[in-house]
């Protein structure tokens, strides 16, 4: 990976530039710590490259406000969004804000060429289909452009670790311009003496030979025939072929590691290697060799060191199935890996209701910034009602994209709270009528949906209810507008991740 | 040719109105491009009814029971009857069934006088006020003309949707309906098998009809059968006639069908005036 990132410059003189990776220090980098290092004046400038936090973030109001603090913002976008216009706010008054906005026009996904990686951990190539409109520039050629003009003002100016962008080896273009195939190749890695790409990552060295961006995704670039066509590449691939009928299509895509279809697959087999369903065969023991449907996942043969298709001997199966586990054996918990367990424990959200009647804790103990200010967190008493937020089928994340689609707006117009019959009851609220949903973090305003869907329940001998709303509007571009479910969301994280608690928080309603 | 036909299998169906908004697209219906203009209708619907630029319409209705909340999607829209009441209303032979079943209206031929919105004894062709002709469903003709399905039914995820030859697609949903029932849904019914002469869309609605908003023996309007008698003399006088029949009969139907909105979802079925 250094090889990749520092090239000619990485050698073993200088440890292959290992000093210029950044180091972790104390502070929490993660999206709400980013925020709190803004209060704080650490972080002076920001880039939001197709993330709209003004929108998307846990107490998103107070990121809004941090935004206004910060010296330069540079957003890019498809859309303004409310983050790139996060100085046009309701409530806000252009005019106190000094923060420096930059917008760079994005291009959409059928606009640009490139891969895209989804969840089952398939990397599928997609070409370009049309040109993106006016100024839009596609994600790497806009990093291209930065990183020349980085380059230029740091060569001519020096500056701290200025080191780490001058000596940066960054051959991904032709002819001046961007080019995709080549930051492909650099991931797939290849050996440096002569460009030629790896076939995976076990033909990588630690010596300097080879250079590989991402070794997980080594192998899906890999073809020396053809290594500026992607059509002729693993990744490229949309072959149908299905061997054995499970629905794996390993052709279709390339699928990291080594294009392996399922992880930990020798688990579906007993430990004589007898697959526990015979019709879901990924692979089977036949008493001399291994046969298989999808790519094994375990130490199963010995192949000739030159020619890798040759296999010397089989490795017959054994009692372990777990190749990235030093015994090899599946574990209940990751040892020293978490901050909280071994074993799973119930805790209470950090604002819940009710106390938490399982033991003796309340909230976890390791969350992160629930003593943070930014957080005021809500006083059950003042705000009684438990409230979730969730996506909806039409829309998507902040709504930029779908907002902004009539058909997909005009599928569903409006914000909206869902509410019990028995709360709307309680609250003089009918359905369609306009209430307010607030805690100390803040007030927004939308439409009552008031459905037995939503039920109250009963905790601790008090009767407790629940509201739910979306989070896909905002008062940025789209054909719709409409309150920011966020702006009421708790800015605390769990313990490990620092993932922030969307999910669960407190809140009062009225009608508006 | 033989009869073609949709199954929509509402025990399927996600709602996640894919097929309305694909049969937008292919069908090139705009939608509003003012901001703010859409309505919210108090539930998960996105309108309150079809309309002339909307020809697919998912639908949601709720309503408590013992056993739970049964939240029941339909899929409204065009059911292309075998006796289309549209059909015999109109004055100017706009409508036309093609071999395979579909009904079909030609907007070059409509001069938008509306028979056919009030005549549909389920409100189903719509006015196109800036055409200045009604509007529904074409069961895409111009896809399965050349051997592809509709396009809701291409784009459901679920595979609530298929089309295929009628006979199969009602076989299809009796079959579908048995295993409901033995899977403790006991009001479900197969909507369209005989009604109005036997549908081209067939609408599987596992907590029976009237949960699914569909009309239980829906009826050719009785105007329908006279206009039949007086239709050879078709002329711009008699049209000027049935007009005044029209309108009368526009005001006096009704068609049965629940409001949409959550709030009254629960509350006792109440017919909805024809506006």
């Amino acid at each position: 990976m250094l090889k990749e990132f520092y090239g000619p410059y990485a050698t073993a003189e200088n440890n292959y530039a290992f000093d210029m990776m950044p180091k972790l220090n104390k502070i929490n980098h993660t999206h709400i710590g980013v925020f709190e290092s803004v209060q704080e004046g650490i972080v002076k400038g920001m880039m939001c490259w197709g993330q709209n936090p003004a929108v998307a973030g846990p107490n998103s109001k107070f990121e809004r406000e941090m935004l206004g603090k910060l010296d330069w913002l540079l957003a890019v976008d498809l859309w303004e969004t409310e983050t790139a216009g996060f100085w046009k706010a309701p409530g806000i008054d252009p005019a106190q804000i000094q923060t420096e906005v930059y917008m760079l026009p994005a291009a959409g996904h059928y606009e640009k060429q490139g891969s895209i990686s989804n969840s089952g951990r398939w990397i599928q190539w997609r070409w370009k289909a049309i040109d993106p409109p006016g100024e839009a520039k596609d994600d790497l050629e806009i990093m291209h452009e930065l990183y020349k003009k980085l380059k230029e003002i740091y060569e001519a100016e020096g500056g701290p670790n200025s080191e780490q962008l001058t000596k940066l080896h960054w051959p991904y273009e032709t002819d001046g311009r961007a080019d995709i195939t080549k930051v492909a190749q650099g991931m797939n890695g290849y050996t440096v003496a002569d460009g030629k790409l790896v076939s995976n990552f076990t033909k990588l060295a630690a010596d300097g030979s080879t250079a590989c961006g991402v070794w997980i995704y080594s192998g899906y670039f890999n073809n020396n025939e053809a290594p500026n066509d992607a059509t002729k590449q693993p990744t490229g691939s949309r072959l149908k072929d299905d061997p054995g009928g499970l629905g794996l299509y390993p052709k279709w895509a390339f699928a990291w590691p080594v294009n392996r279809r399922v992880v930990y697959n020798r688990a579906s087999a007993d430990v004589s290697g007898k697959p526990w369903n015979a019709e879901k065969m990924l692979v089977s023991w036949d008493g001399a060799k291994w046969v298989n449907n999808d790519v094994p996942d375990f130490a199963f043969k010995v192949a000739d060191p030159v020619d890798p298709t040759i296999t010397l001997s089989w490795i017959p199966p054994n009692n372990t199935a777990f190749l990235m586990q030093a015994d090899g054996s599946a574990h209940l918990y990751g040892l020293n890996a978490m901050k909280d367990g071994p074993f799973p424990e119930h805790f209470e959200p950090f604002e819940s209701p009710t106390k938490n009647l399982m033991n003796g804790g309340q909230a976890s103990p390791v969350l992160t910034f629930g003593k943070a200010q930014s957080v005021k967190p809500s006083d059950p008493e003042k705000y009684p009602i438990v409230c979730t937020t969730y996506r909806l089928s039409e829309h998507w994340q902040t709504g930029g994209m779908t907002r902004n689609i009539p058909w997909l707006d005009e599928a569903m117009p409006a914000m909206f709270v869902e509410i019990s019959e028995e709360l709307a009851k309680e609250k003089g609220i009918a359905n369609k009528d306009w209430v307010k949903v607030f805690n100390d973090r803040g007030s927004i305003e939308m439409y009552a949906m008031v459905t037995p869907r939503f039920k109250p329940f009963e905790c601790d001998g008090k009767v407790v209810h629940q509201v739910g709303m979306p989070w896909h509007w905002g008062y940025a571009s789209g054909g719709s507008t409409g309150a920011i479910a966020n702006d009421i969301t708790p800015n605390v994280g769990d313990g490990n991740t620092s993932i922030p608690e969307y999910k669960a928080f407190l809140v009062n309603v009225e009608k508006a | 040719m033989a009869k073609n036909a949709i199954l929509y299998d509402s025990s399927k169906c996600s709602a996640c109105k894919g097929c309305q908004v694909q049969c937008k697209q292919w069908n090139m219906m705009p939608s509003s491009l003012d901001r703010n203009a859409n309505e919210f209708t108090g539930s998960y619907q996105s309108m309150p009814d079809l309309n002339g630029d909307t020809r697919l319409l998912i639908e949601y209705r709720e309503s408590e029971k013992d056993a739970g909340v049964e939240w029941a999607f339909s899929r409204r829209s065009c059911f292309h009857c075998s006796d289309p009441a549209c059909m015999a209303v109109c004055p100017v032979g706009a409508y036309s069934k093609l071999e395979d079943g579909t009904v079909k209206l030609d907007k070059d031929k409509c001069i938008g006088c509306k028979y056919c919105n009030g005549a549909c004894p389920f409100g189903v062709p719509k006015y196109r006020d800036n055409f200045k002709v009604s509007n529904k469903c074409t069961l895409c003709d111009d896809r399965t003309g050349m051997g592809r399905e509709p396009a809701c039914v291409q784009t459901c995820p679920a595979a609530a949707l298929t089309y295929g030859p009628r006979d199969e697609i009602v076989a299809a949903g009796k079959a579908r309906i048995e295993q409901l029932k033995t899977e403790g849904f006991t009001k479900a019914e197969l909507y369209g098998e005989t009604e109005m002469g036997g549908m081209h869309v067939l609408h599987v609605a596992p907590y029976g009809l009237e949960a699914h908003g569909l009309v239980r023996d829906a009826q050719m309007p009785t105007l329908v059968s006279m206009l039949d008698i007086i239709k050879p003399l078709t002329g711009l006088g008699i049209a000027a006639v049935v007009g005044g029949l029209g309108a009368s009969f526009l005001t006096g139907r009704g068609y049965l069908r629940d409001e949409p909105d959550a709030e009254t979802a629960s509350a006792p079925k109440t017919a909805k005036e024809e506006k």
